[in-house]
């Protein structure tokens, strides 16, 4: 009762703030006493400065959305006015998200993990399911070997390996690592459809779901598993996406550790938040399900591409809760390349799109508001394209055609807006930017504006057309390039705002329009700009040769030297080809000599052959020799399976101050444009990923 | 509970939360034991029992503790110098106080020496009958004071396959009766081990299961 009527005070506080007429200079004050105002609350670090933070930051934005429709927009049909109302329109499409983004983040769940039974007996069975269709053994074995490695009685952890491929090898490699190998006839529905097909020729109470690059530790099951047993109308827990290798842009950046990667915000402060309401989604991987709520709603969602969502949605629409555990227990492969990326992103935007159209959150029975505005900003972020593509060419209008699609003084618009700009700035950066720097979520939206402006406007008008996933995986990556492929929407947007801002300062020049108007404008195109630079540097790919990423892992081990001597020695970084070494004494090593690595974690002692390939900054690095299956057990668990594997991954980030950030961006994407001016601007080889039978 | 798993469960923070190691619950390392008189031996020659001794009084000297190796074996090697004081077989002892004494001696020498024992250390090679041992021991054990003897694994090499199936056979068959972890094998040692060979560091950590309270206190 008090919460509701602390909110409807708050709604009323805001309305009142929002309403108030003004005169300019008056505005000019109101603004600033509300900016010191926040800066002296955000002084203060608790939830509840942060909750009034953002209460004033709605108040801002709900001021400057209100005099923008009230007193900017010209209801004639006038080019001006048509104009206007499409960037008005990209405006509230960020309004919204702003509303909707502070909703889901602004109390995120700190969810603990509940002890099991004591008795071992009471443990339930749990099914594994490894999905794949045409990723590379290599990547497989790993998941498949960790799996049976983790901590559970071992007759009740029952590891499955789908081959939706059916390859013969991937048959025998189930077989000797002694976990069931399951086919079905035909590739329906692709990955749901081989989820579903295992779901039916198994009978565990309980469903963990890795893809196939996703290795878990040891610890995962003890982990997730309690709160399923302590809920019984739980139906999933999920755990972050951890990603040991680079993504695109902080390999192509070289940004990691100081800048958060892409997937940190989703999981560090997103699904934390969603949690709070009851709301976290199924992502596909790194969770388990009960078999139970999965049967009620039909198994894995098959409507749409985006099947783990969806099946999330179904869940709670029929009552059942979800959980998110913020542990990493899992860590997988980021996609190789910008393109990659794109593509995956393209594929998850289609999907919600196809779930906000097929399924949508907003009608239907089962949810309450608080869910359905969680599942409306998870839906509606990914329609983010068109509203982003406005933006970025918005400032033409004046500079180059000398429209006035903001139908006020300049000044007036730098005294409602820009306080809006500001407070909504500073209040993300607070509360997200611990997992995403201030800017970067617009070097990402820019990416992805022009790849995911037709799809998700395609699948919202007719939801069951075909696939767009035209933009195949990229191949590996020898050198570096340019992908002028991917880049050249951005580098058509960039030449456009650099002739924006030229045609600027003609006018300048000229006298023609005013000094306000063409400031405004030109800072504008100049943002737009560093945002596109940076996005361009993105794409300036770097080599990363599939198979030798490294863990930074210091583990004690041993190096067994061919005459027989042993020298203690560190890992400075482990991998799946090799390792590098610090050793307690220097090794007079003959290059390429036979050693025997041992790495003492939590399994027994499995030495491993290797041969020394060269010394560098004091280590020692060796390159492992044609390991046997328990060889390769050994490393994969010493690499992957230990508990506290991934604990470690958000050290060393920089503390976000949003104007040195967009410094950072800056200078980042002028590095990146020299750098793309020299490279070569192959695009990524022509090795198309086979493309997944889609219904 | 080995350390990744100690990591996790500070991180998680969450009191009553327990975790079952299945990687390392069938060798639990054992009580700790203060032990003052440490019989090192072994029915085998060679299988290192004066070395042993040496490099674990050395381990222990380098503790700061007093440590001396008495040699009750004629037959017996005199021990590499180190930090600790060498009693030769017959020897009258020096006058002087010492924290740790360790008897050097074979099994089939006289029984008393291993009666008054706190702690008997029995070095066997991977490979060595180990029902023969059990046996001899079994003849020995009524009249001992302390508890029963422990058996060090010296001369593992993981890399032979045979004595990886060795040392997992003698885990599950002895407990917490086997010390760890295995001596690894280290070419041409005839004195102390190399400072940063495995054999060194694994010294250590015995030293540390055997005499926790004493090697802790620097």
């Amino acid at each position: 009762m008090r919460t509701e009527l602390l909110a409807l005070l708050g709604a009323l506080g805001v309305a009142l703030y929002a309403m108030t007429p003004l005169d300019l200079q008056t505005q000019f004050l109101l603004a600033a006493a509300t900016l010191a105002t926040a800066l002296l609350i955000a002084r203060n670090k608790g939830r509840l400065a942060t909750l009034t933070l953002v209460a004033i930051s709605i108040a801002v934005t709900a001021r400057y959305y209100f005099w923008r429709i009230s007193t900017t927009l010209s209801a004639d049909w006038s080019v001006d006015a048509v104009l206007g109302g499409i960037l008005l329109g990209a405006e509230l499409y960020s309004g919204a998200m702003l509303l909707l983004a502070y909703w889901q983040s602004i109390a995120p769940l700190d969810r603990k993990p509940v002890a099991l039974p004591r008795e071992l007996d009471s443990w339930p069975a749990v099914d594994v399911f490894i999905p794949t269709y045409n990723e590379p053994l290599s990547v497989v074995r790993a998941t498949v070997l960790a799996a049976t490695a983790m901590d559970w009685p071992q007759d009740r952890l029952r590891v499955h390996l789908l081959d939706d491929g059916r390859r013969e090898v991937f048959r025998d490699f189930a077989k000797e690592a002694g976990v069931n190998y399951i086919v079905r006839t035909n590739n329906a529905h692709a990955k749901a459809g081989n989820l579903n097909h295992a779901l039916q020729v198994t009978d565990a109470p309980y469903v963990a779901i890795f893809d196939c690059d996703h290795v878990p530790v040891r610890s995962f099951l003890q982990v997730t598993l309690g709160w399923l047993l302590r809920d019984e109308k739980l139906a999933l827990v999920q755990t972050p996406h951890h990603f040991y290798s680079a993504d695109p842009f902080s390999r192509n950046l070289r940004t990691l550790p100081k800048v958060p990667s892409e997937s940190e915000l989703f999981y560090g402060v997103i699904q934390p938040g969603l949690d709070t309401w009851n709301a976290t989604f199924f992502c596909g991987s790194c969770a388990v399900l009960r078999r139970e709520a999965l049967e009620e709603v039909g198994g894995i969602a098959v409507e749409t591409v985006t099947e783990d969502a969806h099946t999330a949605l179904k869940m709670h629409r029929r009552g059942w809760r979800t959980a998110y555990l913020d542990i990493p227990q899992a860590a997988g492969l980021s996609t190789e390349t910008l393109a990659a990326h794109v593509g995956q992103r393209i594929r998850w935007a289609r999907g919600m799109a196809q779930i906000f159209r097929v399924d949508n959150p907003l009608f239907g029975r089962g949810l309450k508001l608080s869910q359905r505005a969680c599942y409306l900003g998870a839906m509606l972020h990914f329609f983010s394209g068109i509203p982003r593509l406005i933006f970025l060419i918005a400032p033409v209008a004046y500079l180059v055609f000398g429209r006035h699609v903001f139908n006020a003084l300049p000044l007036a618009a730098v005294a409602y807006g820009l306080p809006h700009l500001i407070h909504s700035t500073a209040c993300n950066a607070r509360i997200h930017g611990r997992f995403r720097h201030s800017f970067w979520s617009e070097v990402y939206e820019t990416c992805l504006a022009f790849y995911i402006a037709l799809p998700t406007t395609v699948a919202l008008f007719a939801p069951k057309a075909g696939t767009f996933n035209v933009t195949a995986k990229g191949g590996r990556v020898d050198a570096p390039y340019f992908d002028a492929r991917i880049a050249s929407p951005y580098l058509a947007l960039a030449a456009i705002n650099l002739a924006a801002v030229g045609a600027g300062i003609l006018r300048l020049w000229t006298g023609r329009g005013d000094l306000d108007s063409l400031a405004i404008n030109v800072l504008w195109a100049v943002h737009n700009l560093v945002i596109l630079a940076g996005t361009l540097a993105a794409a300036c790919e770097q080599p990363q040769l599939r198979g030798t990423e490294r863990v930074a892992a210091r583990l004690p081990g041993m190096l067994r030297l061919a005459d027989g001597r042993t020298i203690r020695c560190r890992t400075v970084n482990l991998g799946r080809d090799g390792a590098a070494l610090r050793l307690m004494a220097s090794a007079h090593t003959i290059e390429r000599e036979r050693v025997w690595l041992s790495l003492f974690s939590h399994v027994d002692e499995e030495p491993l052959p290797a041969e020394v390939s060269g010394q560098s900054d004091g280590a020692l690095r060796i390159r492992f020799a044609q390991l046997s299956l328990s060889q390769e057990r050994a490393l994969v668990q010493a690499l992957f399976s230990r508990a506290d594997a991934w604990l470690s991954w958000t050290d060393g980030h920089l503390r976000d101050r949003p104007l040195r950030t967009l410094g950072s961006i800056a200078s980042l994407g002028a590095k990146g444009l020299w750098k793309a001016m020299r490279l070569p601007s192959r695009p990524a080889p022509p090795r198309l990923a086979p493309a997944r039978s889609t219904p | 509970m080995t350390r990744d798993v100690q990591h996790l469960l500070r991180r998680l923070d969450v009191p009553r939360f327990r975790y079952r190691d299945f990687h390392v619950s069938k060798r639990e390392r054992p009580a700790p034991h203060r032990a003052l008189t440490l019989a090192v031996t072994a029915v085998a020659r060679g299988a290192g029992r004066t070395l042993i001794a040496a490099n674990l009084a050395d381990a222990l000297g380098h503790k700061r503790l007093r440590v001396s190796v008495f040699s009750l074996d004629p037959e017996s090697a005199r021990p590499p110098p180190g930090r600790y004081a060498a009693v030769a077989f017959g020897a009258a002892p020096e006058r002087r106080s010492i924290d740790v004494a360790l008897l050097d001696l074979p099994l089939q020498s006289s029984a008393a020496p291993l009666a008054d024992a706190d702690e008997v250390v029995v070095v066997v090679r991977p490979g060595e009958n180990i029902e023969v041992l059990e046996a001899a021991l079994a003849r020995l054990r009524p009249g001992w004071r302390r508890a029963p003897a422990r058996y060090l694994v010296n001369q593992f090499d993981a890399v032979v396959a045979a004595h990886r199936e060795e040392l997992r056979s003698l885990r599950g068959r002895l407990g917490s009766r086997l010390l760890e972890p295995p001596v690894h094998f280290e070419r041409g040692a005839e004195g102390l081990f190399p400072r940063e060979s495995q054999a060194a560091a694994d010294i250590a950590a015995i030293a540390r299961t055997l005499l926790p309270e004493l090697a802790d206190a620097d």
